[in-house]
């Protein structure tokens, strides 16, 4: 007996070194030793022999294999034979897939920053590669400067991804539930007194057939959308309720606003659930006439137009704010960076690729779309300036509110609340509750600045933020550039 | 001699026994061991799933402490367990004794209610999602419509209906599996003991309560400790159907350790590792409460 547990021990040592063993081979291939050079000799002599072209992989968040991304490096494979860009879509599973694949060395060559994936995270993890040599004086011309000079894609002063779009807010609204209410279609509300007022008009003469408002709760963006755009709209707080002009969140700040919204909810003028929908259903009830009002993102006019072809009679305005104050500068964010593995074999090719795509993404967008060519929101001007002055772009539905202050935007180049770890419940959980209950808003409010405070002090401390970042010096929310 | 040759071969057998439970072993250890050996050493870093984890001790379990949040998910889930309990173990066990007889289309209604068990509960939360929504749901429409209701009611959007409709996702999937198990062991009993029954001239009830009951006994903390590791285990209903919400009023502990571990910003992945920890030793704590609770009663019985 004794004598086998030996022989079951040793077996057991055996095969946990065997796997040990293969652990090792794994890990000299993530890194940049034999394993991978000898991928690329393998590689390279098929170039030579076959002339097959390099193979790229991308991915991105994205929510259908048929988009926009696909199309335009479609186009890039067509365009030369030495490179082909395989894009792989993740939808809402994007960061787990990346994070993983960081972790097992299988990275892909382009990605993108989207849903939760954090640069400096990225970059502290050796994934990223700097792309300052790769940015040519021609790009740096061609491209708004704020390309370049946005903090949240820069660690160290090294600039690791590129943003492609501007995105910001628009209120949507129905024109032809307003006509019904009694409402001219051609004048949205302008400040929120008279928003809730047309909802009000608009709840009572839809009888539960149609709403005046559309609040996403259950999407966590919702209040980026709604309260943070208003707050930052009013001179009152930044994404989060960061207060620049004190360098720290002060969520109470938002309290009017979070009022507000729970008043609409109480007195019925939401649709009925809209604490259980998200942003998706409230589109779906929008585009079916059941919704009168919303705020949603640039993005949706080739959404409504070309990807859903629905028919609603829509239209975009400016956000509201509350009657008597002065308008702060609209917020946009730079959005979609594009990154480079550290690990990519081929990292000039792949930002061939990435160029190829910054240069003709908004073109190949207006080919799929002949007719309904979507208004433009490239980083480089001179595209979005010829785009959007095309016939086709100015008759599109919904375009109004989203051509009205665009030169009169600026994003937040630092938005503190990313770089936490927050040791308490987070504002995404804390909102829904205030706006249902409406009760203790302004406490509530105070215990969310107190847990977001706790961990911006920490980020300090270790280094993420720098004083520099969060208290800007002369920062105004009425002069932001 | 032939002592010495008994033994022999029972060591022989020994052998083979281990030999046979070695690849389950190797499983076992690389599936469950050793997840759970890291998870212990993850939870007392700080890890953000992509540098390397940092050693802090035991913060993580004093942070556990005082989250209330937590403790609150903790609540639900035993407040889960309960009306689990009370739900499905009489309601499977009446399905059981109805259907345990020879009659035709039984087998019609136990596969109707034993297909929801084997059916994805994210599909099914869908379909719950839109049965109970608040605007043009079928539920809050029938209810109208035979003038019960007369505005809809926001079943998802309040905490006390939103657990009521999960209990019902969860009863509705679980009691055909209990109900099964519980038919397994009606058939067992002997039929002579209900022919003499009977004879004796007991009708349906006093045989149930006299019979099948305590000869049931022996299934009865099976299906208990069942129906308690699921619960803990509950996830993906309350994920389909609220997402913990409104606020976080349905949260329960897998969902929160979810929600840490893979969708929240910062260095979040070694708090989730101590907070499935603290989950662990809660889940053994009341198993081991149960066992030294049921054991006593049987010894006694």
């Amino acid at each position: 007996m004794k004598k086998f547990m030996k022989v079951l021990s040793m077996l057991l040592l055996l095969s946990i070194l065997s796997g040990c063993g293969q652990a090792e081979v794994a890990t000299n291939d993530e890194g940049e030793t034999n394993g991978s050079t000898e991928t690329v000799s393998d590689n390279d002599v098929n170039n030579e022999e076959t002339s097959e072209p390099i193979t790229l992989r991308m991915w991105m968040r994205g929510s259908s294999k048929e988009n926009n991304l696909t199309a335009t490096m479609d186009a890039f494979n067509a365009s030369q034979d030495r490179i082909h860009v395989d894009v792989e879509v993740y939808g809402d599973n994007y960061a787990e897939v990346l994070k993983l694949a960081f972790n097992s060395g299988e990275a892909p060559d382009i990605y993108e920053l989207a849903g939760g994936i954090n640069m400096s995270d990225v970059v502290a993890a050796g994934q990223a590669e700097p792309l300052g040599d790769y940015i040519t004086d021609q790009l740096r011309e061609d491209f708004s400067p704020s390309a370049f000079s946005y903090l949240p894609y820069q660690v160290d002063g090294q600039i690791y991804a590129i943003p492609e779009q501007t995105r910001y807010m628009r209120l949507l609204y129905n024109k032809d539930l307003f006509e019904k209410a009694g409402l001219d279609p051609d004048q949205p509300p302008k400040t929120l007194e008279e928003m809730y007022a047309y909802a009000k008009q608009i709840t009572e003469a839809g009888n539960g057939e149609y709403y005046g408002f559309g609040l996403a709760m259950k999407s966590g963006s919702t209040w980026e959308r709604n309260i943070d755009n208003i707050a930052t709209l009013s001179g009152l707080t930044g994404p989060y309720g960061f207060d620049y002009s004190q360098g720290k969140f002060d969520f109470a700040k938002q309290a009017p606003i979070v009022e507000y919204f729970s008043k609409m909810f109480n007195e019925n003028l939401m649709i009925p659930g809209s604490e259980t929908l998200d942003i998706e259903m409230v589109r779906a009830n929008f585009s079916t006439n059941k919704i009168a009002m919303y705020v949603d993102g640039s993005w949706t006019v080739n959404m409504y137009n070309n990807e859903q072809k629905v028919d609603t009679n829509w239209e975009s305005a400016l956000v509201p704010i509350f009657e008597g104050e002065e308008r702060a500068t609209d917020t946009m964010t730079l959005a979609l960076g594009r990154c480079i593995s550290s690990d990519s074999e081929y990292k000039d090719e792949a930002f061939e690729a990435l160029v190829y795509r910054f240069y003709n993404l908004e073109y190949v967008m207006a080919e799929m779309n002949p007719d309904n060519v979507p208004p433009a929101f490239s980083l480089i001007t001179s595209i979005s300036e010829e785009i959007n002055a095309m016939p086709s772009v100015q008759k599109q539905k919904g375009i109004k509110g989203f051509t009205q202050g665009v030169n009169d935007m600026a994003a937040f180049s630092v938005t503190p609340h990313s770089y936490l770890t927050l040791e308490g419940d987070n504002r995404d959980v804390v909102y829904p509750m205030l706006i249902i209950t409406g009760e203790n808003i302004e406490q509530e409010l105070n215990k969310l600045s107190e847990t977001y405070n706790a961990a911006l002090d920490a980020a300090i401390e270790e280094g993420k933020l720098s004083e520099e970042m969060i208290n800007p010096e002369g920062f105004s929310y009425y002069n932001r550039k | 001699m032939k002592i010495k040759q008994n033994y022999m071969g029972k060591d022989k057998e020994k052998i083979s026994a281990w030999i046979m439970l070695t690849p389950l072993i190797i499983m076992f250890v690389l599936f469950s061991v050793y997840p759970l050996i890291n998870a212990i050493v993850l939870s007392m870093t700080t890890y953000d799933g992509f540098t390397a984890p940092k050693f802090i001790g035991i913060k993580n379990y004093i942070r556990v402490f005082s989250d209330t949040s937590w403790w609150n998910s903790v609540l639900n889930t035993l407040q889960f367990i309960v009306l689990a309990y009370i739900i499905q173990v009489p309601l499977s066990l009446a399905l059981a004794v109805l259907l345990a007889t020879k009659k035709k289309a039984v087998g019609f209604f136990r596969m109707v209610i034993f297909l929801p068990n084997i059916t994805s509960t994210a599909i099914m939360g869908i379909i719950f999602y839109f049965m109970f929504a608040s605007f043009n749901g079928i539920i809050n429409g029938i209810l109208m419509k035979i003038g019960m209701l007369s505005a809809p009611i926001s079943w998802l959007g309040q905490p006390s209906t939103a657990k009521f409709v999960i209990m019902l996702l969860n009863s509705w999937s679980q009691i055909g599996f209990f109900m099964i198990l519980f038919m397994a062991a009606i058939q067992k009993i002997p039929s002579e003991l209900y022919e003499s029954a009977q004879i004796d001239g007991a009708n349906r009830w006093k045989q149930f309560i006299k019979i099948t009951l305590p000869m049931l006994g022996t299934m009865f903390p099976v299906i208990t400790m069942l129906n308690i590791l699921n619960v803990f285990q509950l996830f993906d209903s309350v994920k389909v159907l609220t997402g913990g919400g409104p606020g976080r009023s349905t949260f329960v502990m897998a969902l929160y350790i979810y929600e840490y571990f893979f969708n929240s910003t910062g260095a979040q992945q070694g708090y989730a590792s101590a907070l499935s920890v603290v989950a662990t030793l809660i889940s053994a704590c009341i198993g081991a409460l149960y066992f030294v609770l049921t054991n006593k009663k049987f010894s006694q019985n």
